[in-house]
């Protein structure tokens, strides 16, 4: 089971208590996946920030995978690979729009 | 030997930020013109641009960093100024900044102006990576865009929607003046406005004056203030029930007027997979809405589905409306119902509903109507419901983003042809109704977010249809504070450019609110009101001394409708920052490195400008301002086009396409005539409101629209006989323009720029003179002084008066004592509230006496 760095930016941080942790996740784990662990492990106030609705994320956050941009569907810890460090971080008032 | 140039930049003497040509002699401003290269302005600039320049050199411009000396804060109380260092200044700020961040972030209370928007950008990346949610635009969104601006996205994916101008044949203006005043696109609108008028469009105003647009139309139709929904619902019953008019494809393929509404008002799902159900006449049972070849969609009926009655909304739609007669509308708007039935009548004929047209070899739908809404109708506490209303004029017949009809401005764009970029599109999201591809709000108008219990200053959490909330500054900021037990106050704010003295509502509440946050920090041009009450004042560099690579917001926020050019400007500094001035973007990103937060703005910067491959910022290195404008632009237009090629060239252009202008027909996406989330956002919402003490009314959670009455139209007491409201003086931005003086002579000669204006009729029943100073007075005691104006251009039951002029700081030598104030009249409260999108009322009963 592989051990993901993870930074959580900006309010995040606050409501986690934390700024930087470690996390454990499965092989093959997504970034919705870790969204959900992290909503289980910091309680209501910080769920309701990364979920707009029950499953459903914000519009405005987003996450990096090695400083990179990722969607909820990446995997960020597969087999025979480095496990990216993962931040997740949110955009108020964003300007989305891409392929 | 002397040294002559035209540099390319941008304006900023308002949020149309048309493109300019500044011509420098000696390193001397001499002139101001548009510039014909770009989209932006077409070569053309209003008064306020070509005055630019006596801004730039306005003798009181702030130079140097001051610090209060006088810990006693207040209106009119000097605050006894001391020059300090940019270090000294900024150490300060640091470690006031620090002690909040590590305490609680959302401690730090953001402000900025809507006159300016090139720190949009730079402050709300500060704010994210900072880690507040509180932020707002000093009065923008309460005034002029909660309820505007949100349904502009819902429906077009659009910050705000003009006519196309080059096809439109009627446009009904309520409470709007695209075309005819200042704001978005505005030298460009004009041009297309003046030449929509020459080809033969006509316009309509719906305004209770007769000021830049209705003077220039074809017709001006007075409204009592706040009541543009019973016109609207009015003419919507006529030509659903009277004249039988729809546009049934666009309807049944478009929006959710085919959905099934079973007896409690939501949809009817799917049991395997929750999407609503619609009516497949062809196959004679009920389909999800999104079954391909689903081409026989049923709007009216009643169908036995899933246990229950159910009915498409569109025939609830038609049967709400039947309530809202042109002679009930008259009663509330004074509109006679004669002049509705003709409008209604009008605007369904001509919107030649099943009409089609070729463009760029593509038929498309042709429906050459448009009901366009802004400032007027949407600056009420029942702003959702008028623009709702309206908005749903161009949905029966179909007239939303095809050729003719209402345009947003602009919801796709396929970028430049050599990169790609920008690129968005709205796409279809929950129950099939749309996002948008992109936005400029601090959250996008759909899909709606669950309420929940408020955790910001503006209560935001518990209304997510707003975008900002009174309780910025509102009376009873503290007790509704505690009501919901927020559990911080402000502690700093951190204020570009904003006067929330004048632009909010009146000063004496403001006031009391800023007197209560222990250190402000506020970066200037020149001292004003507001500095009265900050700790510390940063000599800002104007727009004319600074840069900035994104100057339109592009495209969905400043930029022209309809088939054309895309342009990208930048604004580059025309002469250096005289004194010891820096642009406010260079300092906050100093701050960044002083407070720790390089990895989170750097995050942040990324995402929010679109920052692509090498170009990205690596998340520990840090940037200057200049090169971070150098790889947005290069982000967007390749390596070869960066912030170097931009200061020789100062915009690029591009071609529009037909797919990008007229996008409804080539997007599968639908749009909401029935807003079944508002029962479940009252259901989720009231629980959490009345736990915490606060009145609550359902009517206002209903999801087909009614007349709401604002707090004005609720007075008894007969002395107050008259209706006040503010409109935008095209002579003038905001608060911040009244000191220019070129602007100010403008002024002078202008009979209605500083005066109260006033039905001469109306004025001579109570014996006032032309030109008499009178006191308007509200029903909560606030009063003002002005001089009358008569005149036959304003509703018999109005007083109308340009906002926001009536300064009195003496640092603003040329604004001080010139007209009248007029938000001193309104109350900044929960009672003047929108309880479903926090929009502030702005119309007040008034009594005036010599």
């Amino acid at each position: 089971m592989p051990e993901i760095r993870l930074r959580l930016m900006g309010p995040l941080g606050r409501l986690a208590g934390e700024r930087e942790t470690r996390l454990r996740v499965d092989e093959g784990a997504t970034v919705r996946d870790v969204l959900t662990l992290l909503a289980a492990r910091y309680g209501p106030e910080f769920a309701a920030a990364i979920f707009r609705a029950p499953g459903e994320v914000h519009t405005h956050l987003r996450a990096f995978l090695d400083e990179q941009d990722a969607e909820l569907g990446d995997p960020i810890a597969r087999e025979g690979r480095t496990p990216a460090a993962v931040a997740v971080l949110i955009v108020p008032g964003f300007e989305g729009g891409s392929r | 030997m002397t040294t002559d140039q035209w540099i390319a930049s941008t304006c900023g003497l308002c949020y149309g930020t048309c493109s300019i040509r500044a011509h420098v002699v000696d390193d001397v401003l001499v002139k101001i013109e548009g510039n014909p290269e770009s989209a932006i302005g077409r070569g053309r600039l209003c008064g306020k641009g070509v005055a630019g320049i006596m801004t730039l050199y306005d003798p009181n411009r702030v130079n140097v960093p001051l610090r209060r000396t006088n810990p006693v804060k207040g209106k009119g109380v000097d605050p006894g100024w001391r020059e300090i260092s940019w270090d000294e200044a900024l150490d300060e700020v640091t470690a006031r900044l620090t002690k909040v961040h590590d305490d609680d972030p959302r401690k730090l209370f953001i402000q900025r102006t809507t006159t300016n928007t090139a720190i949009r950008a730079p402050m709300m990346m500060f704010a994210a990576a900072f880690g507040t949610p509180n932020s707002w635009a000093a009065g923008g969104g309460l005034h002029c865009g909660n309820g505007a601006h949100l349904i502009g996205g819902l429906y077009h994916a659009s910050w705000s929607l003009v006519p196309d101008f080059k096809h439109c044949r009627l446009a009904i203006y309520f409470g709007a003046s695209k075309g005819h005043g200042a704001g978005h696109v505005s030298c460009t609108n004009m041009q297309d406005a003046a030449d929509a008028r020459a080809r033969g469009m006509r316009l309509v105003v719906v305004d209770p004056m007769a000021n830049f647009a209705s003077a220039k139309a074809n017709e001006w139709v007075p409204i009592r203030p706040g009541t543009d929904a019973a016109l609207a619902l009015a003419m919507v019953d006529v030509i659903l029930n009277d004249l039988g008019v729809w546009d049934a494809e666009y309807l049944a393929q478009k929006t959710n007027a085919p959905y099934l509404i079973g007896p409690d008002g939501c949809y009817v799902r799917d049991a395997e997979t929750g999407k609503p159900l619609v009516w497949d006449a062809a196959r004679g049972h009920a389909v999800r809405y999104d079954t391909p070849d689903g081409a026989a969609l049923a709007l009216e009926g009643a169908y036995d589905v899933a246990g229950v009655r159910a009915r498409p909304a569109f025939v609830l739609l038609r049967e709400h409306v039947r309530q809202f007669s042109p002679e009930w509308a008259e009663r509330i708007s004074t509109v006679p119902a004669a002049t509705i039935r003709r409008l209604a009548r009008e605007f369904a004929t001509e919107a030649m509903v099943g009409s089609t047209i070729v463009l760029d070899g593509k038929r498309l739908p042709y429906r050459p109507v448009a009901a366009i809404y802004f400032r007027g109708s949407q600056g009420h506490k029942n702003s959702v419901y008028n623009c709702f209303a309206i908005e749903l004029l161009n949905q029966v017949v179909g007239a939303a983003d095809v050729v003719g009809g209402a345009l947003g401005f602009n919801p796709v764009c396929y970028g430049h042809p050599e990169t790609g970029k920008p690129w968005y599109e709205p796409k279809s999201g929950p129950d099939g109704l749309m996002i948008t591809g992109t936005w400029v709000a601090p959250h996008l108008p759909y899909p709606i977010s669950d309420p929940k219990h408020p955790s910001t200053m503006s209560l935001g959490g518990l209304f997510p249809l707003g975008m900002f909330g009174p309780t910025m500054a509102s009376s009873d900021q503290e007790e509704l504070w505690t009501k919901f037990g927020l559990p911080y106050r402000p502690e700093v704010m951190l204020n570009y450019g904003a006067n929330s003295l004048l632009s909010v509502g009146n000063s004496d509440t403001v006031a009391e609110t800023l007197a209560r946050i222990p250190f402000i920090v506020s970066f200037d041009i020149t001292l004003t009101e507001f500095s009265e009450f900050a700790d510390l004042v940063l000599p800002d560099a104007s727009y004319l001394e600074a840069l900035d690579s994104r100057p339109n917001v592009p495209f969905i926020f400043n930029h022209p409708a309809g088939l054309g050019a895309w342009s990208w400007p930048v604004r580059q500094p025309v002469v250096p920052p005289a004194g010891q001035r820096r642009s406010a973007a260079e300092v906050l990103i100093a701050l960044v490195d002083r407070l720790g937060i390089r990895e989170e703005f750097n995050a942040v910067a990324n995402t929010h400008l679109k920052l692509d491959g090498p170009h990205r910022l690596e998340f520990g290195t840090p940037y200057r301002h200049e090169e971070i404008c150098d790889r947005e632009l290069k982000s967007h237009f390749g390596a070869a086009r960066g912030l170097a090629w931009f200061k020789e060239h100062g915009v690029i252009s591009w071609p529009k396409r037909v797919e990008e202008v007229y996008w409804r027909a080539f997007l599968d996406v639908r749009v909401p005539v029935y807003w079944e989330f508002l029962i479940g956002l009252n259901r989720k919402a009231k629980p959490i409101a009345n736990a915490a003490g606060l009145d609550w009314d359902d009517a206002w959670y209903d999801p087909l629209p009614r007349w709401m009455p604002c707090p004005s139209h609720e007075v008894q007491d007969g002395a107050f006989d008259l209706w006040g409201f503010y409109y935008r003086d095209t002579l003038h931005t905001n608060s911040f323009t009244n000191e220019n003086p070129w602007l100010d002579e403008a002024s002078r000669l202008d009979p209605f720029s500083y005066t109260i204006a006033l039905n001469a009729a109306t004025g001579r029943r109570k014996g006032l003179r032309d030109g008499q100073p009178v006191t308007l007075e509200s029903p909560h005691g606030r009063r003002v002084r002005g001089r009358v104006h008569l005149t036959e251009t304003v509703h018999p039951e109005c007083v109308g008066i340009g906002g926001c002029a009536g300064h009195w700081a003496k640092t603003l030598p040329i604004a001080r004592g010139k007209g009248v104030m007029f938000n001193d009249l309104l109350e900044v409260d929960w009672a003047h509230g929108s309880p479903v999108n926090l929009n502030l009322d702005t119309c007040v009963k008034l009594r005036i006496a010599p």
